[in-house]
């Protein structure tokens, strides 16, 4: 009968319309990432494992997980870990004992103070102390009087004069104290990327607390990390990563407090213990996270007049400055690699790092 | 032959026969759409619209119901699926593909033919079946991405069902068009 | 056999159908559903199509969170220093808030995220 077979005819196109249709708009392929987050270092931290089967990448994770724990004790500068045990000999004339692995991140430590002219500095850990930034749960609600700064800052040392890198030991007068803050993250996680490395796994991001380490690449294509603006919600500028490169950011808004309408932040000035003025935010690529880590914190301080002239001491060449004033330095090779939002553009300023 | 219900006097008989002829072919292409795969369980194109859409032009919408109903009640006594989620969704797919037909047919009046009637009872049918599936069984984001591809196949769907229902109407209103 | 009014009907399906594919087809990297974790153990995955308010308990006490159109955010948490409130509506996949101190993470699934990880 026509009609029927006209009727058939048409289920039959009308299926195989369909049917394609919907395989295309089908399921998305699985793919073997894993992640896994903990809390470490008073921050959250992912781990990100691309191809390898999910209980390897798991035992991996949380192998890093257990180092970070042990790191965090190790270098807790105000409670019993080797760190804290040496920062309470600050005045007594002891001399602390310095494990082989802290006297050789002690020496990294002084060789980026040296580079940066102080402007990164391990030792003001008394300083941070006065101000309530240690504990990164409760933070400060008003800032300490001009007199206790004073009084730290005469208390405290430069970390290159208190670290003897030829006989690898410390001396601490009373007040001092080291801290690893700007430093310590970047140090765990090129000790879990190394870790994870070992155990074969080359595609990979060790993320803490947002500063992270990436290796490899995701599948067939590069990593995507956003950086996030300083001052919303919003993914401010794209970078893709490949092979092995740390994207570590130093701001204003991690650990801060506002206070008579003025914003008080944890990065302080070591020449003058304050909170250093200025700068908004910098984010600094480089292969070794530790380095990328202590030299954010060195460049924040050095602020948008001497940014330059710190970065190229400190051998870097992909950094990005936002300046109080919503400029945005790049370094010629950073502008290669950031991909801004379109709004962000006209605020930007290329410099090269060449001495003037 | 299953007795029609006479509803309307001035029916004649060779209408009524005509008519359970429509139902048996409603019924029929039912249980045929049952055996074709379908992108979301019980989710149908409605081919037996064609059927409904044909008896609402030529005999009112009180016939068409009445199609309609047998179609689904039947179709679905036969097929096994009585009662079940499908038959929700049939029902549902029929109700809306109804009250389209006669929403459309009444605002569009001698502007609006088979296709026009078509395409909205299809597109009705489609969107009615999906509405229950996703509140009633499936409220998964993923269905919504199948929304589109299944109002598209039913916009075709509806196209082609209104052309064949024009024709078929055309070959029937021949005066010496006899079908037994 | 074509009339003017089906040619009206026509154009208005094909329009109706095509804005569907725009609507529906919204980017993938926007997320579904929130994923709420105390202690990193999954306590709750809510759907971000239904406006709702809960309260989640922690470490230190209850967090308030609230979903609005596809949103999610913390709007009340026991902890001083109110981070997790600062991080503001969440909505694309793989973005994340925490109180810390409460052991509460949210974090947004969906089907395909923008960056793998994101820098701040």
């Amino acid at each position: 009968m026509r009609r029927t077979d006209t009727a058939q005819r048409g289920a039959a196109i009308a299926a195989l319309l369909i049917i394609p249709l919907i395989a295309l708009s089908g399921c998305s392929r699985a793919e073997p990432e894993t992640r896994i987050r903990f809390t470490a270092m008073g921050t959250l931290v992912e781990v990100t494992i691309f191809g390898t089967a999910e209980q390897e990448a798991e035992a991996a994770a949380r192998e890093v997980e257990a180092l970070f724990g042990d790191l965090q004790r190790r270098w807790d500068p105000w409670h019993d870990g080797q760190l804290g045990r040496i920062n309470a000999t600050a005045g007594t004339g002891q001399v602390p004992e310095v494990s082989i692995e802290l006297a050789d991140m002690l020496d990294r430590a002084a060789q980026i103070s040296r580079d940066s002219q102080g402007l990164f500095d391990p030792a003001i850990g008394g300083l941070i102390r006065l101000w309530g930034f240690q504990d990164g749960d409760n933070p400060p609600t008003e800032p300490p009087s001009a007199t206790e700064i004073e009084r730290a800052l005469d208390d405290s040392r430069p970390f290159t004069e208190l670290w003897d890198g030829r006989d690898r030991s410390l001396r601490l007068p009373a007040g001092t104290a080291i801290d690893l803050g700007g430093f310590a993250k970047g140090e765990a996680v090129d000790l879990a990327i190394e870790l994870i490395r070992a155990r074969g796994i080359t595609d990979a991001i060790v993320n803490a607390g947002g500063d992270l380490r990436a290796i490899g690449r995701h599948g067939d294509r590069n990593w995507r990390i956003g950086i996030r603006d300083p001052r919303d919600q919003d993914v401010l500028a794209a970078i893709e990563v490949a092979g092995d490169e740390s994207v570590f950011t130093s701001g204003d808004y991690e650990r801060y407090f506002i206070y008579d309408e003025r914003r008080y932040h944890h990065i302080l000035d070591p020449r003058d213990g304050q909170p250093s003025r200025g700068t908004v935010s910098v984010t600094v690529l480089h292969t070794e996270a530790a380095l990328a880590d202590a030299a954010a914190t060195a460049l924040f301080v050095a602020g948008p007049q001497q940014w330059e002239e710190t970065a190229r001491l400190l051998g870097l060449d992909r950094v990005m400055l936002i300046a109080d004033s919503g400029t945005i330095y790049l370094t010629p090779e950073m502008e290669k690699r950031v991909r801004l939002r379109e709004a962000a553009a006209s605020a930007v300023v290329v410099r090269s790092l060449e001495s003037h | 032959m299953p007795q029609p219900i006479r509803s309307d006097p001035s029916t004649s008989g060779q209408d009524d026969r005509l008519i359970a002829g429509f139902a048996a072919l409603a019924i029929a292409i039912h249980i045929l759409e049952a055996a074709f795969p379908s992108p979301l369980p019980g989710v149908k194109p409605g081919l037996a619209n064609v059927v409904t859409l044909i008896v609402y032009l030529r005999h009112g919408l009180q016939m068409a119901v009445w199609v309609a109903a047998m179609r689904v009640l039947v179709g679905s006594l036969l097929v096994g699926t009585f009662l079940s989620p499908t038959f929700m969704l049939s029902v549902t797919g029929a109700a809306g593909a109804l009250a389209a037909l006669a929403v459309t047919g009444r605002i569009g009046g001698r502007h609006v033919g088979p296709v026009g009637l078509s395409v909205v009872s299809a597109l009705t049918h489609m969107s009615g079946q999906v509405f229950v599936a996703y509140h009633l069984f499936i409220p998964h984001p993923a269905l919504l991405k199948l929304v589109p591809i299944l109002l598209t196949a039913a916009l075709l769907f509806g196209t082609v069902s209104g052309l064949i229902a024009a024709n078929v109407l055309r070959l029937l209103a021949r005066p010496a068009a006899a079908t037994a | 056999m074509i009339k003017a009014g089906d040619i009206f009907i026509l154009i208005l399906a094909v329009a109706g159908v095509g804005a569907t594919y725009g609507a529906l087809w919204a980017p993938r990297s926007v997320g579904h559903t929130a994923v709420i974790t105390v202690d990193h153990q999954v306590v709750r995955e809510l759907p971000l199509g239904t406006d709702v308010e809960l309260t989640i308990n922690g470490a230190i006490g209850d967090s308030r969170l609230a979903v609005d159109q596809g949103r999610i955010r913390f709007i009340d948490s026991p902890c001083p220093g109110r981070y997790c409130i600062h991080s503001g509506w969440l909505s694309r996949t793989g973005q994340v808030a925490a109180c810390l101190p409460n052991g509460i993470v949210v974090e947004i699934l969906g089907e395909e995220r923008e960056y793998d990880a994101i820098n701040l």
